[in-house]
C-alpha cells in the first residue's frame, strides 16, 4: 500500500504531560476522561491505550458503540454510557462490561435486570438532562445495595473532556494544557504562477504578483473547514501563512510568494502555537465555534498515529 | 440508539440515470472520493455500477485497490498521488491514474510496471491546484509519448478541474483545454477520453462534456448550483439522518445526535428538523445531543429526521448548508464515521 500522505499525529508526550498537570490542579483526582466522537477526533485507538498507561480509571463516553471499542482497548478501566434509549434493556452493558450512567428509577432497574457491573447515578440538578430526584435516589440507592449492584454518584465522578487533549468545548483555548493533536500533509507540488491568477474554486483569491502556489492534500474530506479558506492559517517551518482561495474537498492552496520549500516538506494545519503553527483555538475563533469542535470534525481519513510516550 | 444515516440506494440509482440521460450520449463517471460523500463507499459503489456508469472516480490508488479488492471491476480512475503511490499496483490492477507533473510520471515510471500503466494527463485550465502549467505541458507530454512508445504506459486520456468560478472563466478554462488536447496531439499523443466536466458544467455546459462527465454531489441527490434546487435538475437527497427523542419537557426535545456526529454546531440558532412531519426549531447543539423547542407534542423514543430527501417535512441537506454557511458536500462529508449507515434498496 501507498505511504499515507496526510496525518492527526497525537503528542503521546503533550497527553502526558497534561495528564501531569490535570493531577496538580486537581491536587490527584483519579482519571476519568470523557472520550466521545473518537475522543474528540484524536482516535480512541491511539490515546485510549495511552491514557490507560498513564493511570486513567474509567473511560466516559456517550453510547454502547463507543463503550465496545473502548472496551477492546481498555480491558481493565471503568467504562461509562451516558446516553441511552428509552427502552434500553441493556443486554450489550453486560457484554461490554459497561456502566451505565442512569437518570430514572425505570431505567436502573432495565440496567440491574440486565446484570450490569455496576452503575453511575444521576442526580437532579434542575437544569440540562433531567436525573434522580432526592427521593428517587435513596431509593435507588437501596435497591442497588439490596441488588449488590455498586453505584457511584455522578457528583463523586468528576470527569475532564477535551481540555485534557489541549482543546476546549467553551470558546476558550483550555490554557492550563497543551495541544495534543497535530494535523499535516507533506507538500505535494509547487507551481509558478503569474499576477492576477485566480486560486480554487470560485476564484476567491488572486495572485498579488507572480508567485509559487503550493499543493496541500487536506480538505473538506479531512474536516478542515471548506470555508477556512482565506481566513485561517497552515505552517511551514514555523511560518504561518492564510490559506488562499476555498478549501476543496481534498486540497487547498498556500501562496508561497518566492519561497520554495522541497516536496514533502511537512504543512501543518493545526498545531501547536509554540511551534509557530495554527492551533485548534485560533481556527475555532476564526470559524465561530470552539476547538473541540474542530477536533472533533476530522474525518476518518488522516491517519491516527501517536508520536513519543513510553516505548 | 445512535443517529443512523439511511443510504437510499434506490433514490442513488435514479439520481445516476437521471444525470447519465441528462449528457447523454456521453459516458459517466460517478465519484467516490470522501467515503463517497459521506455515504460509505463500500456500499455505494456496487450500486452505482448496476446504474450503468462507464467507471468509478477515487481520489487515490488505495482507494481504487480497495474496490478491486472488494470484486469491483468497473473501470477505476485515481489522480491525487504522494510520494509513495504504488504506481506497481494501479498498473496491475487496473486503476488508471492521472498524472500532473513530470516528478509524478518519472515516480510511475521507476517502478515495475506488469502492464501499460493508463495515464491521464492533467492540465491546469485555471484552478492551479493540481495539473500540468501550460509552460510545463509540452515537456509532461513529451515524457509521457516517449514512456508510451517504450510500452510502459499507454496515455489514455487528458483531464482538467473548473473552477466554478462564472461562465467566463470556464470558456477560458475550455478554450486552455482544448489548446492543450491540441498540442498533446501534435506532439504525437492520442487521448481517447477527454474530461472536464464535474457536476456543475457538466449540467449546464454541453460544450465541456467531451467523452466523460464526472458526477460527484448530483449522484447524491445535492444540486450542485446556488441558484436550482436539487428537485430542479431531477435529483433526490441520498442520505436521510435520523436520532432519537432521548427527553422532552417545557415544551423541548433532546435529539440524540450533535456535533459529535458531524452536525455543525454554528447552524444552531437558525436550524430546524422534523419530528412527527412537522419542523422544530434547533436551538442549541452539543456533542451527543441537541435541542429543539416547538416539541410539547413530541414523545420519548420518537424519531426526529435532521435531513432527508425533504418529502416529509425534513430539511435536506442543503438546508444545513445554508445555516452553517457551506455547501452540501460539506454537510454529507462531515457525518461521522461513528454514525452507522444503513444502505437499503427502497
Amino acid at each position: 500500500m501507498s505511504a499515507p500522505f496526510r496525518e492527526v499525529e497525537i503528542d503521546l508526550d503533550a497527553l502526558a504531560a497534561n495528564v501531569a498537570r490535570f493531577a496538580e490542579l486537581t491536587e490527584g483526582a483519579p482519571l476519568f476522561v470523557e472520550v466521545g466522537a473518537d475522543a474528540w477526533g484524536h482516535g480512541l485507538a491511539v490515546v485510549v491505550p495511552a491514557l490507560a498507561g498513564l493511570g486513567a480509571q474509567a473511560f466516559v463516553v456517550a453510547r454502547a458503540d463507543e463503550a465496545r471499542a473502548v472496551r477492546a482497548l481498555a480491558p481493565e478501566q471503568l467504562v461509562v454510557t451516558t446516553q441511552h434509549a428509552p427502552d434500553d434493556d441493556f443486554a450489550w452493558a453486560g457484554e461490554a462490561d459497561a456502566v451505565p450512567m442512569v437518570r430514572s428509577i425505570d431505567e436502573f432497574r432495565r440496567a440491574a435486570e440486565a446484570g450490569v457491573q455496576g452503575v453511575v447515578l444521576a442526580e437532579d440538578t434542575g437544569e440540562g438532562l433531567p436525573g434522580l430526584s432526592a427521593e428517587d435516589l435513596a431509593a435507588v440507592m437501596a435497591e442497588a445495595d439490596a441488588r449488590g449492584i455498586p453505584a457511584m454518584l455522578d457528583s463523586a465522578f468528576p470527569v475532564v473532556g477535551a481540555e485534557l487533549f489541549g482543546v476546549s468545548e467553551f470558546g476558550d483555548a483550555a490554557p492550563e494544557f497543551e495541544p495534543v493533536l497535530r494535523l499535516w500533509a507533506p507538500l505535494a507540488a509547487l507551481k509558478r504562477v503569474g499576477a492576477g491568477e485566480g486560486v480554487s474554486y470560485g476564484y476567491t483569491y488572486r495572485t498579488a504578483a507572480e508567485t509559487t502556489l503550493a499543493l496541500v492534500t487536506l480538505g473538506y474530506g479531512d474536516g478542515v473547514s471548506r470555508v477556512a479558506g482565506n481566513v485561517v492559517r497552515a505552517s511551514i517551518d514555523g511560518v504561518a501563512r492564510t490559506i488562499a482561495g476555498r478549501v476543496a474537498m481534498d486540497a487547498f492552496m498556500l501562496d508561497l510568494g518566492d519561497e520554495a520549500p522541497a516536496l514533502g516538506t511537512p504543512v501543518t494545519v493545526l498545531g501547536d502555537a509554540r511551534r509557530g503553527e495554527p492551533t485548534a483555538h485560533e481556527h475555532a475563533e476564526a470559524l465561530g465555534t470552539h476547538g473541540a469542535e474542530i477536533t472533533t470534525r476530522l474525518t476518518a481519513r488522516p491517519r491516527r498515529a501517536g508520536k513519543g510516550g513510553r516505548a | 440508539m445512535t443517529a443512523t444515516a439511511t443510504i437510499d440506494l434506490s433514490a442513488f440509482q435514479r439520481n445516476i440515470r437521471t444525470l447519465a440521460a441528462a449528457v447523454a450520449p456521453v459516458p459517466v463517471m460517478v465519484m467516490l472520493k470522501a467515503d463517497a460523500y459521506g455515504h460509505g463507499i463500500a456500499g455505494v459503489a456496487g450500486p452505482a455500477v448496476e446504474a450503468g456508469v462507464a467507471a468509478l472516480g477515487v481520489l487515490e490508488i488505495d482507494e481504487g485497490l480497495a474496490l478491486r479488492a472488494a470484486g469491483v471491476r468497473a473501470p477505476l480512475f485515481a489522480w491525487l498521488h504522494g510520494t509513495g503511490a504504488d504506481f506497481a499496483a494501479a498498473a496491475e490492477h487496473g486503476v488508471d491514474v492521472g498524472l500532473s507533473t513530470l516528478d509524478e510520471l518519472r515516480q510511475a515510471l521507476a517502478q515495475p510496471l506488469a502492464a501499460p500503466l493508463a495515464v491521464h494527463l492533467k492540465i491546469d485550465t485555471g484552478l492551479h491546484r493540481n495539473g500540468a502549467t501550460t509552460a510545463d505541458w509540452p515537456a509532461l507530454v513529451r515524457a509521457a509519448v516517449e514512456a508510451e512508445r517504450a510500452g510502459r504506459i499507454h496515455v489514455r486520456g487528458v483531464f482538467s478541474h473548473l473552477a466554478d468560478a462564472g461562465a467566463e472563466a470556464d470558456a477560458a478554462a475550455l478554450a486552455r483545454f482544448e489548446a492543450a488536447v491540441a498540442e498533446a496531439r501534435r506532439l504525437g499523443a492520442s487521448p481517447e477520453i477527454l474530461h472536464l466536466a464535474a457536476s456543475s458544467a457538466g449540467l449546464y455546459l454541453p460544450a465541456a462534456r467531451f467523452d466523460l462527465v464526472r458526477f460527484g454531489i448530483a449522484a447524491y441527490g445535492v444540486s450542485p448550483f446556488d441558484d436550482r434546487t436539487a428537485a430542479e435538475i431531477g435529483v433526490e437527497p441520498v442520505m436521510t439522518l435520523t436520532a432519537p427523542v432521548v427527553e422532552v419537557g417545557d415544551g423541548r426535545a433532546v435529539v440524540a445526535t450533535g456535533w459529535g456526529d458531524g452536525l455543525h454546531e454554528r447552524a444552531a440558532g437558525a436550524a430546524s428538523l422534523a419530528i412527527a412531519g412537522r419542523r422544530r426549531p434547533v436551538l442549541a447543539i452539543g456533542p451527543d445531543r441537541l435541542v429543539v423547542g416547538d416539541a410539547d407534542d413530541a414523545t420519548v423514543g420518537a424519531e426526529a429526521v435532521v435531513f432527508g430527501p425533504g418529502r416529509d417535512g425534513e430539511p435536506t441537506p442543503a438546508d444545513w448548508a445554508a445555516w452553517a454557511g457551506t455547501i452540501g458536500d460539506e454537510i454529507l462529508t462531515r457525518i461521522h464515521p461513528r454514525v452507522p449507515r444503513h444502505h437499503v434498496f427502497r
